[in-house]
């Protein structure tokens, strides 16, 4: 039989939730606070994510979902229309800058509509986009310095440009400029369409390469989820295929920003492990507080569920009174939570942002944050409700008269010796242990929170961090510090060396390296390599593979590795773990980091390249950049490698800081040879940076005119100082994010103290009228209230003093995971939390103390319950 | 000689249409050793008697004397110290703290006090009520009359000059409550305390040396 009872359920579990006012108030804070920390949390990863995302964008260059290359004009306007294209865009590329002005850099010629620009990050910041019929152009802010003219709107200019081998020459107005995006790929110039045609006429374009003139849809499709099978179908439906080499093949371009898809995919184990940790630490925190709150309320309410039972209502009933009660003051908490946690997280994005090198974009307003927070916040709220509601719905009517909180405790204790108020407090506490042990867990988590981020950001060692640092002052290419420097973007000896003789400059030292595509290699062995590829991520079958078709006759596997070259005192500046890297200077010799595959002594075999070019063996044309290989020759293309190889030993065993080398790894040792023998070996090497150390007196003044130095050029340096105060920025983040979360935690513990001392003392409100009807005197009966608090703080200091002394092993974990922490444990937050928590723990009985006495006795021993 | 006196003593609820005169010139005599009961019907006025003769709540106007002392005459923390010197209280639903044990129980107003119990004086009270057996049990684990039990042993404790028992059997079965007025007595003629009861039940009343009855505020037999 089905008995619609569920509204009498409700209301009856409403009526019960409104009598205690405080009660409601309490559950919702806490639950709030809870989604709060929740909220916060994914804030900041999805902003993060958001951040790595944009960052792609820019890398790639746009945001739209994806590209038709090459098209006809036919073909963009039959597949424009499709029904699966949300939003199209138009681009049509001219040819390049040239001339005098872009011999370092060049930027793209080219038509751009509204939506490709806008997806481009190529709309105008001032003025706007080049009209049809005029010489409008609009620049970024990198074509205009290359120019070497003021942004102005209507300033007239000349550009010279290679459009399809073509060198022309023409006049255009300015009609609007962005600024230009270090991450961008290309820089770029922008005109009209009408433009576009006319230059093609104007010179008799024969449209000779690939790319000219042709028609680019960048499109927005319905979802940015399987991108390339949409295209695929796009491409199907109106006849084509996807490819290269056939009549009716269309190439597409997939915007890789979108392959990486989301951050989730992209985590390590460890990250999903912390991220883990701290939802596991949020929902313990919640856990403690609102389960407490639902035991203490259930416990009270004991009576009323009792005589519910007694007229007929279920346990099931009883049971889905409770959580309804928790749903309502759940409905209530969660949303505030939700609000005041986004705020919380958007204000702490940009600290955790700056740190991260990600595009620093506004704080995230993804739907998942709130869905994840109030799923989380909801599952914490249901896990705490579970055990009180089975509590309440277990209950026998005949006991429910006689329950009270002890029944759960000792139900005997020996002694002749009778209590002092102490004894009282204590004998109270330990009675109903539950309660207390929530309230303590509670308490010492926000004082271990709070201790944990001292000690570390305390361990943070400036000093360790800084000897790191090889030299006062490191210039190199901006791209190296961005992690992408290749030969490219060396830095020129001719035009910087002069910084090696500027007034004060004591001692200095350039390091050579190799471009990627010329690490010489070495031979690993076969265990080694398996155990590189490991780490990579790969596939057993497809290491297999990989050996055996790449292993010599004895075994060893050849692999590139980075090799840098070193002058002068750089190899007095390395650390030295075994061997004489003094015999560097003699050629054969070679240094290695510490590693796991090679060990002093070795002898190595070094295979350098002198030569890679790509041959057609139809035609014989030589190519050097795979790049400039026309699509049709692939087939034909062989590799013409020429290379010559070098023997060392290994004369020592060095630590290479990343600062020291390329400052990105390839995931093998890296090696050091000397500057004479890596120049005498290769032809490719380039100097990578070059570092000096200044007079104390000169620092500052060095530090002003590298700042201006490198405003004019594409340089960017490092010194002491400013990696000192990068260390300093990242200490800064940790202790904000450390303190908003111990705040955050403590008031969740100093909440759930402030609830048990309240309900507490609320339900023994007559068994303190007849103490003080039998003669205890206010001051007694308020130090016995206050007794109780100090026990509960002394008891988390206690365990937060415990908890502490764990982590005293943990250190050498720590500093392993940041290798700039030097862990010294200290017990000095410890001693400045607890007077704070002390001070609590006297004034909140002090005050429940004031409420409990606004009653006369004779009214509190009437009081039935 | 009397432990206790009251003279005029007033005691007013609410104002206007809605006073109620809860004592009307209330004054009584109470014997060094007698035990008294005050009856009445609810509402009559006996609890704010009770409340007043053990300085619980001030009245209107009138003076209470407890060992010649005019308690009212005292600050609010010097009345608490007086009470529990002189005064000890059973009540009907016998307010024992939850998380002390029997012992701890009993001799908890004396410790308040600052004081070391006089073993010899409290272990003839425990043998008296026969709770020996119990002195480590913590109350929940009490039958009501036991409980009730401890409460008189509490109240016995501090040797006051009088006890004041508000319906100590107002929560038991009649066997029990014969049991629990029989020490009741017993006690108080061993130790020659002085007793004021208060209670609904004529039958129990009876157990009493005078009989002191109370209606809408104004004592009409037995003073």
């Amino acid at each position: 039989m089905k008995i619609n009872n569920r509204k009498c359920v409700s209301r009856v579990s409403i009526k019960n939730l409104f009598t205690s006012k405080t009660r409601c108030i309490v559950s919702v804070i806490a639950i709030a606070l809870t989604t709060i920390l929740f909220t916060s949390l994914f804030t900041i990863l999805m902003t993060i994510e958001k951040g790595f995302e944009e960052s792609n964008f820019r890398q790639v260059g746009t945001y739209s979902h994806a590209e038709f290359k090459r098209l006809t004009k036919e073909q963009y306007d039959e597949l424009r229309v499709d029904e699966d294209i949300l939003e199209y865009g138009l681009r049509r590329v001219a040819g390049i800058t040239a001339g005098e002005h872009f011999v370092k850099d060049y930027a793209e010629v080219s038509y751009m509509d509204k939506n490709t620009a806008k997806w481009g990050y190529c709309t105008p910041e001032i003025g706007t986009l080049p009209k049809e019929n005029t010489n409008e152009a609009t620049v970024d802010t990198k074509v205009l310095s290359c120019l070497g003219i003021e942004p102005e709107i209507g300033k007239k200019f000349t550009l010279t440009m290679d459009i399809d081998g073509i060198i022309v020459t023409e006049d255009f107005v300015l009609s609007g400029w962005w600024e230009y995006d270090e991450a961008a790929p290309a820089s770029h110039v922008l005109i009209p369409e009408s433009k576009l045609e006319e230059l093609f006429t104007k010179y008799d374009v024969q449209f000779s390469n690939e790319f000219t003139g042709k028609y680019g849809l960048n499109v927005m499709l319905k979802s940015d989820h399987n991108i390339e099978e949409q295209l695929v179908e796009i491409l199907e439906r109106h006849g084509f295929v996807d490819g290269e080499n056939s009549e009716n093949a269309i190439s597409v371009g997939v915007n890789w920003g979108y392959m990486g898809e989301n951050l989730a995919e992209g985590l390590d184990f460890g990250s999903v492990a912390t991220i883990a940790v701290i939802v596991l630490f949020i929902v313990f925190t919640g856990y403690l507080i609102i389960y407490n709150i639902f035991r203490i309320s259930v416990a009270n309410d004991i009576r009323h569920y009792g005589m519910l039972k007694t007229i007929g209502t279920t346990q099931t009933q009883i049971k889905s009174m409770v959580q309804t009660q928790a749903l309502i003051l759940s409905a209530i908490g969660i949303p505030i939570g939700l609000v005041v946690g986004w705020i919380t997280g958007s204000v702490f994005c940009p600290v955790v942002m700056s740190e991260l090198n990600v595009y620093n974009s506004s704080a995230s307003v993804s739907p998942w944050i709130f869905v994840f927070s109030a799923v989380f916040a909801w599952i914490t709220v249901m896990i705490s409700c579970f055990r009180p509601a089975r509590t309440a719905g277990k209950v026998s009517p005949v006991e429910a008269l006689r329950y009270t909180e002890q029944a759960s405790g000792f139900s005997n204790r020996s002694g002749k010796k009778g209590v002092s108020l102490f004894g009282m407090a204590a004998a109270r506490l330990t009675g109903s242990k539950g309660k207390t042990v929530l309230v303590v867990a509670s308490l010492a988590l926000s004082i271990v929170t709070f201790t944990l981020t001292f000690i570390l950001a305390n361990s943070f060692d400036m000093e360790k961090y800084i000897s790191d640092v090889q030299a006062d002052f490191l210039v190199a290419d901006s791209k190296y510090f961005a992690y992408r420097w290749d030969d490219e973007n060396a830095i020129s000896l001719e035009e910087n060396e002069f910084l090696r003789y500027m007034d004060g400059v004591t001692d200095s030292f350039v390091t050579y390296a190799m471009p990627n595509e010329y690490y010489p290699r070495t031979y690993f062995s076969e265990e080694a390599v398996r155990e590189i590829f490991a780490g990579y991520g790969d596939e057993e079958e497809y290491i297999d593979e990989y050996i055996s078709y790449n292993s010599e006759a004895d075994g060893t596997i050849a692999q590139s590795v980075q090799l840098l070259g070193l002058e002068g005192t750089a190899f007095s500046k390395v650390k030295v773990y075994e061997g004489d890297i003094a015999k560097l200077e003699e050629s054969g010799y070679i240094a290695v980091e510490k590693n796991d595959y090679f060990k002093l002594g070795d002898k190595l075999t070094f295979i350098y390249c002198d030569k890679w070019e790509y041959i057609n063996t139809q035609t014989g044309t030589v190519y050097t950049e795979f790049e400039s290989i026309p699509l049709n020759e692939y087939d034909f293309i062989e590799i013409n490698e020429e290379t010559h190889e070098a023997e060392y030993e290994i004369a020592a065993v060095v630590d290479v800081p990343y600062t020291f080398g390329y400052r990105f790894s390839i995931g093998r040792p890296v090696f050091i040879t000397s500057n004479e023998d890596l120049s005498a070996q290769s032809k490719y090497c380039k100097p990578l940076y070059i570092a000096f150390d200044t007079t104390d007196e000169a620092e500052a003044e060095m530090e002003k005119f590298l700042a201006d130095y490198t405003e004019t050029n594409t340089l960017r340096y490092t010194s002491r100082a400013t990696e000192a105060a990068s260390f300093e920025s990242f200490k800064r983040m940790f202790v904000i994010l450390g303190a908003a979360l111990s705040i955050i935690v403590g008031l969740i513990g100093v909440l759930n103290f402030i609830n048990t001392m309240i309900t507490s003392i609320n339900s023994r409100q007559r068994e303190i009228a007849a103490l003080q009807a039998m003669g205890m005197t206010g001051r007694q009966l308020c130090t016995m209230l206050v007794w109780e608090g100090i026990i509960y703080i002394g008891g988390s200091a206690i365990v937060a003093l415990i908890l502490n002394l764990i982590t005293i092993p943990l250190g050498n974990l720590i500093e392993e995971i940041f290798w700039f922490c030097d862990y010294s444990f200290t017990l000095l937050p410890l001693a400045l939390a607890i007077p704070v928590f002390a001070v609590i723990g006297i004034v909140i009985p002090a005050i429940t103390y004031r409420i409990l006495t606004k009653k006369s006795i004779v009214e509190r021993l009437r009081e039935n319950d | 000689m009397a432990i206790l006196e009251t003279y005029n003593l007033k005691k007013i609820y609410g104002s206007g249409e809605n006073e109620v005169h809860a004592l009307d010139d209330v004054s009584l005599n109470v014997e060094q050793g007698e035990f008294v009961s005050v009856v009445g019907t609810s509402g009559s006025g006996k609890s704010t008697l009770l409340h007043m003769l053990g300085g619980l709540d001030r009245p209107d106007d009138g003076d209470v004397f407890v060992d010649g002392k005019d308690i009212f005459s005292l600050g609010d923390e010097e009345l608490t110290i007086f009470r529990r010197r002189k005064i000890g209280f059973v009540f009907q639903n016998y307010n024992l703290v939850p998380s002390l044990n029997v012992y701890e129980n009993i001799v908890l107003p004396i410790q308040l006090d600052g004081r070391e119990p006089d073993r010899k004086y409290i272990d003839s009270i425990i043998e008296t009520l026969g709770l020996i057996e119990k002195l480590g049990n913590l109350p929940n684990n009490l039958s009501g009359g036991q409980q009730q039990r401890v409460a008189i042993a509490r109240a016995l404790a501090a040797k006051p000059a009088i006890i004041l028992a508000d319906e100590p059997t107002g929560n038991l079965d009649s066997k029990t409550s014969q049991d629990v007025m029989g020490l009741l007595k017993v006690t108080s003629e061993r130790f020659s305390q002085t007793i004021v009861m208060i209670t609904h039940n004529e039958e129990i009343a009876q157990m009493a040396d005078r009989i002191i009855r109370i209606e809408d505020g104004k004592i009409v037999s037995g003073k």
